[in-house]
């Protein structure tokens, strides 16, 4: 049994856990007088113990003067730490998903309250006890997988349920909850872990073949746009070619053909007939060229206006040679193109035909026209054509008309 | 050195898009444009009644005949009448080819020629 004087010399920490001393607070003692029996002092180590004489809060040492020993009456002190060590709890219970867990908890904590603390037959009983309740509470509320997954929720939501509680408000000071790690079935816990870890395995595999799956989607696109592009492209090289060929064919029929009939003419032949025949075989011959220029979507790139141009000159000689058709007795008419150039006509009459040629920069140079009449004799003719003011063969052939000598009939 | 050349305007495709809103002035313009090339002395356009901006009556003056045209409410769509009238003062009809876009000048071109021919006759 330690004495007042060891218990007062004594450190606190050791002081505390002497019997009689509650594990915070030392066990009751009298403060030794060495001056008179009636006048003497306390240690005290601030910060790190206080002490409570009779129920009263001395913070801080200071000299004792006790008259009252005089009549022969005694006062006790109690020292109280302070600043203990942790306090560590493990509490074991069901989690939300009925899976036991044991979770060890270590609390940081000061006594607040030195002299709550000292009344107290058992305030490390008291405090365990607490924490216990409370962590039970906690496992109760969350599953399993949570408390092995935790990355520190649980110390913070520990802390903050235990700074709340009436108990400890105002008594202790709660620094922070050191640790609180879960423990339990190593399999279960294992499998937890695997479970999670598979989970974000999962969800990287799936926003992987996600990726995948939206990269092989677009190539496929551009593979398949890609070769249509090319397909488009092969088929309109191709119908192109086909096209020039078929027109330099045609171009080379064209040019043998008004040649032999400009011969046959010169030679005094009536070429009527042959005329029909000619432009009949050329028209047989390339079936797939028009007379108009219309259907040549595909020809090499030329100017637009200038693709205009053409394709109006045709339409105007058109157009305009039908207007008159029936006032000057016209039979037939044919209007001669070349790659959609206007290349020249052939009127035909009831005695005799007008044939036109036409230069590559008509409608500005004046056209070439001849009359051939029934008798193979032919009759050129002038003065038709106001070069930059006439613009269509018709309006030459207006003029035309009324010279014709029909001796020559 | 280059030298640019002129294009005569009357040898392009014409368009109904390209037709200004004031017909009568776009003529005038244009006829004025080729008068040294047909050779005519003086023309008047007159409005269609009812409507000051479209050509009705026109007549050019020529140095031994007028060419006299009417054109019709319709105009340019519809091709417009025209006649030669000698000095002498007798009138006579005559034909001129007529498309989508055809104008005056094209009316006074073909009349011109074929006034000519028959004096010539």
């Amino acid at each position: 049994m330690a004495t007042d004087q060891q218990i007062a010399q004594m450190p606190i920490q050791e002081a505390v856990l002497l019997p009689g001393g509650n594990g915070l607070a030392s066990p009751p003692f009298q403060v030794p007088m060495n001056i008179l029996g009636i006048f003497g002092w306390h240690n005290i180590e601030t910060g790190v113990e206080a002490c409570v004489c009779d129920g009263i809060l001395i913070p801080s040492t200071k000299a004792k003067t006790e008259f009252i020993r005089l009549i022969g009456r005694r006062s006790f002190v109690r020292r109280v730490l302070l600043k203990p060590g942790p306090l560590e709890v493990v509490s074991s219970a069901l989690t939300q998903d009925q899976l036991k867990l044991t979770l060890t908890v270590s609390i940081k904590y000061e006594v607040e309250d030195p002299v709550y603390v000292s009344s107290l037959e058992n305030p490390l009983a008291e405090l365990r006890n607490l924490v216990e309740g409370l962590t039970v509470e906690y496992i109760h509320s969350k599953s399993f997988a949570e408390f092995v997954g935790d990355e520190g929720e649980v110390r913070a939501l520990l802390k903050a349920r235990l700074q709340a509680e009436d108990t400890i408000s105002g008594k202790y000071i709660i620094h922070d909850v050191l640790k609180a790690i879960p423990s339990g079935d190593e399999r279960l816990i294992e499998i937890t872990r695997k479970t999670r870890a598979a989970a974000e395995q999962r969800y990287l595999i799936e926003e992987e073949g996600k990726n995948r799956e939206v990269e092989a989607r677009h190539n496929v696109t551009i593979a398949r746009e890609q070769a249509q592009l090319d397909e488009e492209i092969a088929q309109r090289k191709h119908e192109r070619e086909k096209e020039i060929r078929e027109l330099e064919a045609r171009s080379e029929i064209m040019k043998t053909a008004i040649s032999t009939l400009g011969e046959v003419a010169k030679s005094g032949i009536d070429p009527t007939k042959l005329t029909k025949e000619v432009i009949s075989s050329i028209v047989e011959r390339v079936p797939t060229v028009q007379l108009s220029s219309d259907s040549h979507t595909s020809l090499p790139d030329e100017h637009p206006l200038v693709q205009a141009t053409v394709r109006n000159q045709l339409e105007i000689e058109k157009s305009a040679l039908a207007s008159i058709k029936d006032q000057l007795g016209i039979i037939t008419y044919d209007v001669l193109e070349s790659q959609s150039k206007l290349k020249g006509a052939i009127i035909q009459t009831a005695g005799y035909e007008i044939i036109f040629q036409c230069a590559d920069n008509y409608p500005e140079e004046q056209p070439k026209a001849t009359v051939r009449f029934s008798n193979g004799t032919t009759q050129p003719m002038d003065g038709y054509w106001i070069s930059g003011v006439s613009n269509s063969l018709a309006q030459a052939l207006l003029v035309i008309v009324p010279q014709i000598n029909p001796g020559n009939q | 050195m280059s030298q640019t050349k002129s294009e005569s305007t009357p040898a392009l495709p014409k368009t109904v898009s390209e037709q200004p809103t004031n017909l009568i002035l776009t003529e005038q313009r244009n006829i004025e444009c080729v008068q040294e090339k047909i050779g005519y002395k003086s023309f008047e356009i007159k409005p269609y009644a009812g409507k000051p901006d479209q050509p009705g009556s026109v007549v050019v003056q020529f140095n031994d005949f007028t060419l006299l045209i009417d054109c019709t409410a319709e105009y340019p769509a519809i091709a417009p009448q025209v006649a030669i009238q000698t000095s002498q003062g007798s009138t006579f009809n005559i034909t001129v080819p007529w498309y989508v876009g055809s104008n005056l000048i094209d009316v006074i071109t073909a009349a011109a020629m074929q006034a000519r021919i028959r004096k010539n006759k």
